[in-house]
């Protein structure tokens, strides 16, 4: 990693992900979006005199369920406590959150081989949202008390690039728990990002906060400005403010906020609403059982069986639905190292639309040689969203692959006399009109001539 | 009417020698006659009252009496939800706020058949021990209109001991129905910790808030107690008891607290208190002094715990969604600042103050944690105090009620609850009830505190203690 | 010390000095006992906790029947905030 002006970055990300759960953290309402202000609301969530919380279950489990994915362990008790600050979007004027004790401590993710450790995961509720009109402030509670989690890492990101790959990693692992949509542009996922900077093995700078971050490259972005800038007043010999800042996406400049939000003790205690969180054993070990096998296991898992690298496994398990896809189709599969390439062409951040019989049957045609990876691609794209059988298709829109040396020797023959600028230029030793020649031959075959015998017999035209 | 019971009531309504309506209706002038001189209502749901009253004249037999409740009317302190009625808590913050559900106990109470006639005056949101810090004016006591009710359910208290009405709910933190009950010469219980539902109360000091049952006689404090006990899913804070376990020995020991009979407590009371455990010990109890050194720190605890709690559980009240906004806000900290300083009465002010100083990052351990300490220590003590005693006696108050207006610091305010506290931090039941007079006519109350879910061994000793539940010798 | 933000609007500055006496006052009246070498601990927990499960709400009229001003179905504040929430 490059250094800017030889600071290096010290980074500790805190994650909110949302939960999805059916109903709130602490009442009955509807944990989802409202068509209408204020829909999704009751006493509690509101805030009304004597309304009291009630913990939601299957929230406490979601968040076990991420602890254990993320290799932290689960607090057998563990407490809620208030934070106490006021906000219009925010009712009661503290929220429930954890303090002392969370439901999980410690774990971690391995990002390109260096481990980011994980502090700790607590619960908490989401405020409700501000919406700001001409010279009206409004205030809706549908999103308040909707139950989330908080993820918080240790200052061990170095770098932007590292801070994004983490994000994605947990965002994969999260998605594997189905515990939450993970969606970053509908705030089902949002990032506070810790930054401070200092001299290789110097002491640690004061850091800044940077709030409610929404997509992955202004995660990018924002760790970026803020290095450099804090780098920059250490450089003309001013200091570093301990303070919050927010990123704006239209200027990609970081800007400090308001003075509450730095002045901030939220005088922390135990919420005498609610006893400690009690978490069975039994309780840890049936969730753990509902556990997916989670993406590294797979990774290795392919590396083993499949040989499949760990760089392209890192990829094909990006979504659970694709990773269970190549899996279904290596099962049956001749070519499970043909058949990670072939799904490596899609895009892995949407779920491959073929069927595990078709995506087998390609990779088997492939690397049995008798379509060639033009043809592949060819069928790879007209098999999604499709029942088509890529063998029967193969064979009745003749796309086998042409392998009789002899015919190709006449179809390339053939080429040469029609093209003799080109076999001219070839034979004194311009290798690109040989390409020239090449491409004539897939014309005539329809593609399907193959390439590698094609090559040879290139070059026993020099002769 | 004035002197029946909830007991006498019920048994009159059951033969059909009165109708509820003709009840209700009684209920409902003495409540304009006295309360209105007594100032111990705060708003009167006469409407709703008759036509339930009615409702429950029209029902057929077999589906009304399921409750020794059924048809009795009942008044509830200022600070229970009750659907649909105005309640204020006592506070200029609420005035006019129309609750939106009902509070678990006011639905209990509604499903036993009761007829809700009124909520009752409070010192504000619960804080206060004479009931003169109500924004609408504190609640005299019946028995001479120049002394305080108590508080903070003084409304309940003076409603009951007036005779306005055979029973009511009042609300206890720190000994809020214990004192006015004392001081007006009736009966309270402050429950377990747990036992009844506190959703519908509006919070003052949540791990401290019980909701407690005011009536004239033991008996029926125990009837308003079966009806609104009770685990409640809105509640995690509830506990269960299976309380047809018996726990008691024979013959049942009785400690008198010596921390609590000491020269803090007036002559006159300390007297009621040994008299009273005399006739326990005629009844054949086995009657002893007992010390409990660990009740020293209470009232500090008491008074850092649940200010720290007050400042969090007031903080809603911003003017918001519901409760007074002040006008003309430049911005929003003037909103919540304004609001705030309109709507809520200096003792509010001081506890949330000294709430959030004893919260604070600096402050916190000397005060809030060290505090939680003194309570453990408490608890510790009083469990090991309970494997010698089954029962623990001492004054409710230390003195008579005061005069209206002889409370003049807040120190002075708070020392009137040296006796109830302890058994707040502990989380334990206990009783009040009436053991006799001063010189002056004016009543004393003595308080019975029993292990966590120990009610029935109080309300059987108060039964006894009363002459053996005659219950219309009252 | 800070002397409370709520009531101080409403306070000359000789009522504040008088008020932070009496603060004082009662601070020093509620001085602890002493509480060394104990410790406060998480004991027991509750594993009654609610279903996940939806369950009636409250009319959206009557929960906006009580706020001070209301909008298209929002509560409304008196003034625009500086919008730095979002």
């Amino acid at each position: 990693m490059t250094l800017y002006k030889g600071y290096e970055a010290v980074i500790g990300l805190e994650i909110h992900v949302e939960l999805k759960t059916k109903s709130k953290m602490f009442c009955a309402c509807e944990n989802g979006f409202g068509t209408e202000p204020n829909i999704n609301c009751c006493p509690v969530c509101m805030g009304m005199p004597g309304a009291l919380p009630t913990l939601n279950a299957r929230a406490v489990d979601y968040a076990v369920m991420a602890g254990l994915a993320l290799g932290g362990e689960i607090n057998r008790l563990s407490e809620m406590a208030r934070k106490n600050y006021f906000y219009p979007d925010l009712p009661k004027g503290y929220q429930i959150t954890q303090g002392k004790y969370p439901i999980v401590a410690g774990g971690h993710l391995v990002i390109e081989g260096k481990r980011i450790g994980i502090t700790r995961i607590h619960m908490e509720e989401d405020a409700g949202k501000l919406i700001h009109r001409g010279d009206l402030t409004l205030v809706d509670f549908n999103r308040c008390g909707v139950p989330l989690i908080e993820i918080v890492t240790e200052p061990d990101i170095e770098s932007a690039a590292q801070a994004k790959a983490f994000l994605k990693k947990l965002r994969t692992v999260l998605l594997y728990t189905g515990i939450s949509d993970c969606k970053m542009n509908e705030g089902s996922l949002r990032c506070d990002v810790n930054l401070s900077v200092r001299r290789p093995g110097g002491a640690l700078g004061v850091r800044t906060e940077m709030k409610n971050i929404n997509s992955f490259s202004f995660v990018e972005k924002a760790i970026e400005y803020e290095y450099r800038r804090q780098v920059n007043l250490l450089e003309n010999g001013m200091t570093v403010v301990q303070q919050t800042r927010r990123f704006d996406e239209a200027s990609g400049k970081t800007y400090p906020m308001r003075d509450k939000e730095n002045a901030a003790d939220y005088r922390y205690f135990p919420e005498p609403d609610l006893p400690p969180v009690y978490v069975s054993e039994e309780r840890i070990e049936s969730i753990k059982g509902s556990l997916p096998i989670l993406p590294d296991e797979r990774i290795l898992m392919y590396e083993e069986k499949y040989g499949v690298p760990a760089k392209d496994g890192e990829r094909l398990t990006a979504l659970l639905e694709n990773a269970e896809l190549f899996e279904a189709a290596a099962k049956n599969c001749r070519y499970p190292q043909i058949l990670a390439k072939q799904m490596l062409t899609f895009s892995t951040d949407a779920a491959i639309d073929l069927t595990p019989a078709q995506l087998c049957g390609i990779a088997d045609l492939t690397g049995d040689g008798r379509i060639n990876s033009s043809t592949a691609k060819t069928l790879l794209n007209l098999c999604q969203s499709s029942d088509i059988d890529p063998e029967e298709y193969a064979k009745a829109h003749d796309l086998f692959q042409i392998s009789d040396r002899e015919l190709l020797w006449q179809m390339l023959k053939k080429a040469a006399e029609a093209d003799t600028k080109s076999a001219a230029d070839y034979r004194n030793g311009k290798a690109a009109a040989g390409k020239a020649l090449v491409g004539r031959v897939m014309a005539e075959s329809r593609g399907r001539a193959d390439a590698k015998i094609l090559q040879e017999l290139l070059q026993e035209l020099k002769k | 009417m004035k002197q029946q019971t909830v007991y006498s009531l019920g048994r009159a309504l059951r033969a059909g020698e009165i109708s509820c309506l003709a009840l209700t209706e009684e209920c409902l002038s003495r409540i304009k006659k006295e309360g209105g001189t007594q100032g111990a209502f705060l708003s009167v749901l006469e409407e709703e009252a008759l036509s339930a009253a009615r409702a429950f004249d029209a029902c057929p037999d077999y589906e009304k009496w399921s409750s020794a409740l059924a048809g009795i009317p009942v008044a509830v302190k200022d600070n229970l939800m009750l659907k649909g009625a105005v309640c204020t808590c006592g506070s200029r913050m609420l005035a006019g706020f129309v609750a939106p559900y009902d509070a678990t106990a006011v639905e209990k109470l509604k499903r036993a058949g009761a007829i809700l006639v009124g909520k009752t005056n409070m010192d504000e949101f619960g804080m206060g021990s004479t009931g003169e810090h109500s924004a609408y004016g504190a609640a005299c006591n019946p028995l001479d209109h120049s002394r305080v009710a108590g508080g903070s359910s003084s409304g309940s208290a003076a409603a009951v001991a007036g005779g306005s009405v055979p029973a009511a709910l009042g609300s206890d933190t720190g000994g809020s129905v214990r004192l006015p009950v004392a001081y007006c010469g009736i009966v309270g219980m402050r429950p377990t910790y747990g036992a009844v539902s506190r959703y519908g109360l509006t919070a003052f000091c949540s791990s401290m808030d019980t909701v407690g049952p005011i009536t004239k006689t033991v008996r029926d404090n125990a009837l308003v107690y079966a009806a609104i006990v009770g685990i409640d899913p809105n509640d995690a804070t509830g506990l269960s008891f299976d309380f047809s376990v018996p726990n008691v020995r024979h013959p049942i020991r009785i400690g008198v607290i010596e921390e609590l009979m000491t020269d803090g407590i007036s002559e006159e009371v300390r007297h009621a208190v040994q008299q009273a455990s005399e006739r326990f010990a005629s009844l054949g109890m086995l009657v002893e002094s007992v010390s409990i050194p660990e009740t020293k720190g209470s009232l500090s605890a008491y008074y850092l715990i649940s200010s720290a709690e007050a400042s969090s559980n007031l903080a809603r009240f911003d003017g918001v969604r519901y409760g007074h906004r002040a006008k003309d806000c430049a911005d929003l900290g003037a909103l919540y600042e304004k609001s705030k300083s309109e709507g809520f009465g200096s003792e509010v002010k001081r506890r949330i103050m000294l709430g959030n100083y004893v919260l604070k990052k600096e402050n916190k351990e000397a005060y809030y944690e060290r505090s939680l300490l003194v309570k453990r220590i408490l608890r510790d003590a009083f469990a090991r105090v309970f494997e010698s005693y089954d029962v623990l006696l001492c004054p409710t108050a230390p003195d008579i009620a005061p005069r209206m207006g002889a409370i003049q610091t807040p120190e002075q305010m708070y020392a009137i609850d040296l006796c109830t506290v302890p058994m707040s931090l502990a989380g334990l039941p206990a009783l009040s009830l009436p053991a006799g007079v001063t010189k002056d006519g004016m009543p004393i109350g003595i308080q019975l505190t029993g292990k966590a879910f120990s009610e029935g061994l109080l309300y059987a000793l108060g039964i006894l203690y009363e002459g053996g539940g005659t219950d219309d010798a009252i | 010390m800070n002397v409370n933000k709520e009531s101080r609007s409403s306070m000359p500055s000789e009522c504040v000095n008088t008020v932070r006496e009496e603060f004082e006052r009662i601070l020093s009246y509620l001085k602890l006992p002493e509480t060394e070498g104990i410790k406060e601990r998480l004991t027991s927990g509750s594993d009654q906790q609610r279903e996940d499960k939806v369950g009636e709400g409250l009319e959206r009229s009557v929960l906006l029947a009580l706020a001070p001003r209301t909008y298209e179905g929002y509560i409304a504040l008196p003034r625009a905030l500086e919008d730095d929430n979002e």
